[in-house]
């Protein structure tokens, strides 16, 4: 499953589109809207993405993983759109034999996700906002 | 020859809008477009052809469909 969506992401079907039984271990990480940056208070993050250019990026990712780690299952999903606190922004679910390929693999997704995807993120203040990019 | 120009993020809101049609003379580089567009603007920009990746001196051509990528921030 590799998708962008401008609505809530349904955690749960991103799991089981990786889940499997040759897989002994399912791994989700999501990332969320923090309550402050900086000191100041986040009122929401707002993503855009190149949309086209961002799929292909996120599926050359899960492409990458199942070659570097044979026998995982990726999924990524992305939000675009307003994500207020607490509320998910992304979705990586991997899934895999063993352990140790199932958190390098899901470490891997999420740094690559955030030096490559094409998708832009505005932190929004109560008292103003700013683009911010990836360090 | 034309061109469409996607923005996004920062240069979105310094353009004015997320998408434009241009008319180019000829071939020309995506960074001197870019450096035509936006004169000595400070944000450092990756290129984009239709919705590939590309080096700056990558040539715009006609018909094409061009991104300036500002720092992305997905995630």
């Amino acid at each position: 499953m590799i998708a962008l969506v401008d609505h809530p992401i349904d955690v749960g079907s991103v799991r089981d589109a990786v889940a499997h039984p040759s897989c002994g271990c399912v791994l989700v990480f999501e990332g969320t809207t923090r309550d402050t940056f900086d000191g100041r208070r986040v009122v929401r993050l707002e993503y855009e993405a190149y949309a086209a250019m961002a799929l292909a990026e996120l599926r050359a990712i899960a492409d990458e993983i199942a070659e570097r780690w044979p026998g995982v299952r990726t999924a990524l999903v992305h939000r675009t759109g307003l994500v207020p606190v607490g509320e998910t922004s992304v979705v990586i679910a991997v899934a895999a034999p063993h352990r140790d390929a199932g958190y390098a693999a899901s470490r891997y997704a999420l740094e690559t996700l955030k030096a490559r995807v094409p998708i832009w993120k505005r932190e929004v203040y109560e008292d103003g906002s700013a683009w911010k990019a990836n360090g | 020859m034309r061109v469409t120009l996607l923005w996004f993020g920062p240069l979105r809101d310094l353009r004015g809008c997320a998408s434009e049609e241009l008319e180019i003379p000829a071939p020309e580089r995506l960074d001197a477009l870019f450096a035509r567009l936006f004169p000595g603007l400070a944000l450092p920009v990756a290129f984009a052809r239709n919705a590939t990746a590309v080096p700056g001196d990558t040539l715009a051509r006609d018909g094409d469909e061009i991104a300036f990528l500002p720092p992305v921030g997905g995630g």
